[in-house]
């Protein structure tokens, strides 16, 4: 999987757009603030989904989250009333999250970068397989210019809808059940105490 | 450290043009940067992850901390969606299965926010807060 040229340069700026956005989502004082810049992380999100040919997905991203979501939490803030946090922001809580966050990263980056030294992601079954019949293996350029997927942003939804409903249709039923106690409870939490009286 | 992990990282993507052999540094180092694997990705999903955790663990704002969620399951259908796209140049067996389980993440996700903002919106009609700080009631 490399993207050259163009590809790379629109990832490296949906890259710095994803990271400079979602800092500012959890430093803004102002949850409305957060909530845009979150709208904003997402759709940079979606763009890196189009680099990554998953047209369908980018789709999805855009439409729930942008659409649904991210809707939903504006009027939970707007009904809300969220006051601006008055303590300072250099607490103890601040401090100790802010030093588990770091350990963690440190950890994950260390094992990627011990992944990407034995070069562990490079090699594939169509490399294993040159392999065995004692051919030259191909290289990662090679494998892109002969199976990446061509222009047709169809070809995507229709793999997706075979997979969907082929090897993930017991998933899809249990997700829209978990849709339907979403939406029962929700209407449950969400009702006032005298809309109970009336109602039950 | 730097010279045992940081430089061979940056110098592994040397086979894009293997025509031109490099003779300086810079000149390596752009073309290091001239090409995007799927490293590049798993290190975008880490750090969109690590900021996440970060605003769970030092916010006090209920709706926030759900918003760093959302960051946490978008850093992950990063990873998803990427290891798809690699499988699918590799020659996987079935590589939409990354994509797959983006959807459900999402559908899941989806269901989250609604429930969490509807404990929310209970809560504050009950305590009139929404920091985390001040809902201490299960507290001895």
């Amino acid at each position: 999987m490399q993207l050259v040229q163009f590809g790379a340069i629109f990832f490296y700026l949906l890259a710095a757009l994803v990271l400079f956005f979602s800092v500012f989502t959890i430093t803004s004082r102002n949850a409305v603030h957060c909530a845009l810049y979150l709208i904003s992380t997402l759709v940079a999100i979606a763009g890196l989904y189009i680099l990554l040919r998953a047209e369908f997905v980018a789709g999805v991203q855009i439409l729930v989250y942008v659409g649904g979501v991210l809707v939903l939490f504006l009027f939970v803030i707007m009904l809300v009333n969220v006051r601006d946090e008055g303590t300072p922001i250099y607490t103890k809580q601040f401090l100790i999250g802010t030093f588990i966050t770091f350990i963690m990263a440190i950890g994950i980056i260390v094992v990627l970068i011990q992944t990407q030294r034995i070069n562990y992601f490079a090699s594939g079954p169509r490399i294993a397989v040159a392999i065995d019949q004692g051919q030259q293996p191909p290289t990662e350029t090679e494998l892109v210019k002969q199976f990446a997927a061509k222009g047709d942003s169809r070809a995507n939804s229709r793999k997706l809808s075979q997979e969907l409903y082929t090897r993930g249709s017991l998933p899809f039923e249990i997700a829209s059940v978990i849709l339907l106690v979403a939406i029962v409870g929700a209407v449950r939490m969400a009702r006032e105490k005298k809309q109970e009286k009336m109602y039950d | 450290m730097l010279y045992q992990w940081f430089i061979p990282m940056l110098l592994q993507a040397q086979d894009v043009f293997p025509e031109a052999a490099a003779p300086g540094f810079l000149d390596r180092l752009t073309r290091a940067f001239s090409v995007v694997s799927i490293n590049n990705f798993l290190f975008l999903s880490a750090l969109l992850f690590t900021i996440g955790v970060a605003g769970v663990l030092t916010r006090r704002n209920i709706i926030v901390i759900l918003m760093s969620i959302e960051l946490i399951l978008n850093a992950a259908n990063l990873n998803l969606v990427a290891f798809s796209r690699y499988w699918q140049i590799q020659g996987g067996i079935s590589p939409y299965t990354g994509q797959l389980f983006t959807i459900f993440i999402i559908v899941v996700a989806a269901a989250e926010a609604v429930i969490g903002l509807g404990i929310l919106i209970a809560l504050y009609r009950n305590r009139e807060t929404v920091s985390v700080d001040e809902i201490d009631i299960l507290k001895l």
